[in-house]
């Protein structure tokens, strides 16, 4: 028991599937899905991401309007793929302003049948097949979203790789 | 007739117990959990509402460390609508309630399973082979202060399951 709970530890780190080794999507264009419609579309950072910035990435939904913007973004230090989601930023938001359109934040964990380990920060990284943002669904269903309280169904926090934009 | 005897042979095999029944899986309630890299070690116990310090709690456990003589309390809580088990793990609170000084950490905790992450069963149901305590490493490596960089061990954020509690 404990020898296949290790396994499933470091697994991920060490096995390459098939499908990896075959063609390999790269994270920045994978669009990830769930069964109720939500989708995440990853991208490479634009021009004007600040530093530290990994990927990009937006939530689209059947009951989300227009798509949420969001960000993956390494610090210094002891650091993690830290995510963003906000809507309806103003350009050049200051930090008061970026506090209140920011819906979730969180760590990005990469989850495969090995096992999980943190959002793969290089550029031409491999896509995961699965990622957790977590507690995604009831942070938006608590947000202040206009229409959060139509949430009835929000996102699941696990999302599974659906298409490669490449 | 083929039918029948397909549910005789089922009540059989619940009523006799096989050896396969015999080899019980382990209650979430009594499991042990463990970080190979750092010695961290979360042990899980039966729901005393006296230890609980909310109605919404779901879990308790202890959180050993590696040269330190007490451990962390830890709790995992939910709440009504969308939910989701918000794990908390602090030192010392004060009786009157818990401040930010005493949490050292606070997240989201995931059972991982063969292809994904899921939410977690109740403490009298099997324990699941992982589990994923979001953001657990950072911040206890922030949030401790007496943590030293030079020489604790710094955990990962996913235990595996190691044993089973009498």
């Amino acid at each position: 028991m404990r020898g296949m709970g290790m396994a499933w530890v470091i697994g991920a780190g060490l096995m390459a599937g098939p499908a990896a080794a075959e063609e390999a999507c790269r994270l920045t264009d994978a669009v990830y899905g769930q069964a109720d419609g939500y989708a995440l579309a990853f991208a490479a950072p634009g021009a004007g991401a600040i530093a530290g910035t990994s990927q990009d990435f937006t939530l689209s939904g059947p009951r989300l309007g227009a798509p949420l913007t969001g960000a993956v973004i390494w610090n210094n230090g002891f650091s993690r793929p830290n995510g963003f989601l906000t809507h309806d930023c103003p350009p050049d938001a200051d930090e008061e302003e970026l506090a209140a359109c920011t819906l979730w934040e969180g760590v990005l964990y990469a989850v495969s049948g090995g096992g999980i380990d943190l959002l793969p920060e290089a550029a031409d990284a491999p896509a995961p097949e699965q990622i957790l943002l977590p507690d995604l669904g009831r942070t938006l269903r608590y947000s202040a979203l206009p229409f959060a309280e139509a949430l009835d169904g929000p996102p699941w926090d696990v999302f599974t790789l659906e298409a490669c934009r490449k | 007739m083929k039918a029948r005897s397909g549910v005789a042979a089922i009540l059989a095999l619940a009523v006799a117990g096989t050896p396969l029944a015999a080899a019980e899986p382990c209650r979430f309630d009594h499991a042990v959990y463990g970080e190979p890299e750092s010695g961290y070690t979360l042990r899980f116990m039966p729901l005393d509402p006296a230890r609980a310090t909310s109605a919404g709690t779901l879990h308790v456990f202890e959180i050993v460390r590696p040269r330190r003589d007490k451990p962390l309390s830890g709790e995992i809580i939910g709440n009504n609508g969308v939910t989701r088990p918000h794990g908390f793990a602090s030192l010392d609170c004060p009786p009157e309630g818990a401040d930010d000084d005493c949490i050292y950490w606070d997240g989201v905790v995931y059972a991982l399973g063969d292809r994904s992450a899921a939410l977690l069963p109740r403490g009298d149901e099997p324990a699941p082979e992982v589990l994923l305590l979001s953001d657990f490493g950072r911040q206890i490596r922030y949030e401790d202060p007496d943590f030293d960089i030079g020489s604790d061990p710094l955990p990962w954020d996913v235990f595996a399951f190691k044993s089973c509690a009498p």
